[in-house]
């Protein structure tokens, strides 16, 4: 009859996915997150080479921000600091082992990249994982990987007028296909159940309570 | 008959299987990255030459196992050859042409770099298969470890997601078996192939969100997060290991400077497509 009242003079204990050490629960959904977007983004590469073959150079301006999308889903889920940049080197190196022919250089390519998609988070402090904090997070990360493109890709030698349209069309596939594709997939895998005990989780009932 | 792909082909003897893994990884990814800097062909195609005698030699990897693991890399090659070949030259009064298609014309110089691309992308493929088929994972992992002080949980973690990669085929057959049984047909078009898309994507990160939480589970129950382990079995540094380094790094270093001396050596110059 008192259950009640006795359990509310103890401190509810915090749950695990909400402290700052990681769980072995998150360690592993990490790890796995990162073999399953390996995966998708070499289905995107093969994607790429056709459109480049239609449009030319821009196409991977175009469709550059799914290859940023791994890391805001597994932030939005995880949210712990460096969940997206460990996301962005795993993805390469799988991707390495798997086969993407761009081979070992694609380590300096997810360095750059998951540094990018670490910033916005970072900025709140690993706090805030609302939609525009994911859409900064495709942004920045678009804008660290055009500058990374630019030395890697010589763009000082294109017109000026094209290398802006690059980085402007960058920017917006990021905050599309980077951040809110991210945050869809999320929504969507957490409506399916598999995500319960993580902090997605938690978030969700905490704002719904 | 039991099918053997690459990520199984760990269960046969060979002699690179005695080599410690660290090294042979840490092998396989120097040379990678030493290759993404060169650009001519005669010298890349030496070293996926290289690669092919270790694998085909040491490694003893079955042709027709290489030949399955090699595919996507061979896909990947041909359409960077191709895309290359027709991408239009920014200088084009430069610009050598080969062969006119109607609207296509294939250009002498964007030819040669797809095709030394291609030959890149089969080499990666060569020197990743090295290491993949001729790596027990659980050795692999200790070698973490045990060589490059990787924490254990961490390492662990890596299992876990190293199994589950050679399965995600299994995974999209079974979900491809469900829409069928459902009777959910595969349609055409773009909004189709998109819907079929977000048919797949979903079911695939769910179900391996929920392995990777009953894997974690099963780790914890036998505390794999504890401290103080002991080890059933530790991997070590031996002196195979060190002659495998000299002999795989050795042949690209030889390669490399045979190149150098015969004048067809082309290292990144700051350029990829002009």
């Amino acid at each position: 009859m008192s259950d009640n009242t006795n359990s509310e003079q103890f401190a509810q204990p915090q749950p695990a996915a909400l402290r700052r050490a990681w769980t072995m629960r998150e360690t592993v959904t990490l790890a796995i997150i990162g073999v399953v977007f390996a995966f998708l983004y070499l289905a995107w590469v093969q994607l790429w080479l056709v459109l480049q073959s239609v449009t030319g150079p821009l196409a991977m301006d175009v469709l550059m921000g799914f290859w940023f999308s791994g890391s805001m889903f597994a932030a939005y889920i995880i949210r712990k600091p460096m969940v997206a940049f460990t996301t962005a080197m795993l993805t390469v190196i799988v991707q390495i082992l798997a086969g993407n022919p761009s081979g070992a250089i694609l380590l300096l390519t997810g360095l750059v990249q998951g540094a990018g998609s670490e910033v916005p988070f970072a900025l709140t402090r690993w706090k805030r994982y609302s939609t525009p904090v994911l859409m900064a997070s495709g942004a920045t990360t678009a804008v660290f990987s055009f500058i990374y493109t630019w030395f890697r890709f010589s763009y000082w030698e294109l017109a000026t007028g094209l290398v802006i349209t690059m980085l402007v069309i960058r920017i917006i596939s990021g905050v599309v296909l980077g951040g809110l594709l991210g945050r869809f997939l999320a929504e969507a895998v957490y409506k399916t159940g598999v995500t319960s005990g993580l902090a997605i989780d938690y978030a969700k009932r905490n704002t719904e309570a | 008959m039991i099918r053997r792909g690459v990520f199984e082909s760990y269960e046969l003897a060979s002699p690179l299987h005695l080599v410690n893994p660290a090294v042979k990884l840490l092998c396989s990814l120097a040379v990678m990255l030493f290759v993404s800097l060169i650009f001519d062909i005669p010298t890349l195609s030496a070293i996926a030459g290289w690669g092919l005698l270790l694998v085909l030699g040491l490694a003893r990897v079955r042709p027709t196992v290489l030949a399955r693991a090699m595919l996507p890399f061979a896909i990947f090659g041909l359409g960077f050859l191709w895309m290359n070949a027709i991408l239009p030259r920014a200088a084009e009064g430069q610009a050598e042409a080969l062969l006119r298609l109607g609207p296509l014309t294939v250009w002498r110089e964007g030819l040669l770099n797809g095709i030394s691309f291609a030959i890149r992308a089969l080499s990666f493929g060569v020197y990743s298969v090295l290491f993949v088929a001729t790596t027990d994972p659980t050795t692999f992992v200790l070698s973490l470890i045990h060589q490059l002080r990787v924490p254990p949980r961490l390492a662990y973690s890596a299992l876990a997601a190293y199994r589950y990669l050679p399965t995600l085929h299994a995974e999209l057959a079974q979900i491809r078996a469900a829409h069928r049984l459902r009777g959910v047909g595969e349609t055409g078009g773009l909004r189709g192939k998109l819907q079929q898309a977000y048919r797949y994507t979903i079911p695939l990160l769910a179900a391996a969100l929920r392995r990777a939480g009953r894997t974690a589970n099963a780790m914890e129950a036998r505390a794999f997060t504890g401290r103080q382990r002991t080890w059933y079995r530790t991997t070590r540094l031996r002196t195979v290991d060190a002659g495998y380094a000299l002999l795989a790094l050795g042949g690209v270093a030889a390669i490399v400077v045979l190149s150098a001396r015969a004048g067809t050596l082309m290292l990144w110059s700051g350029r990829l497509w002009v």
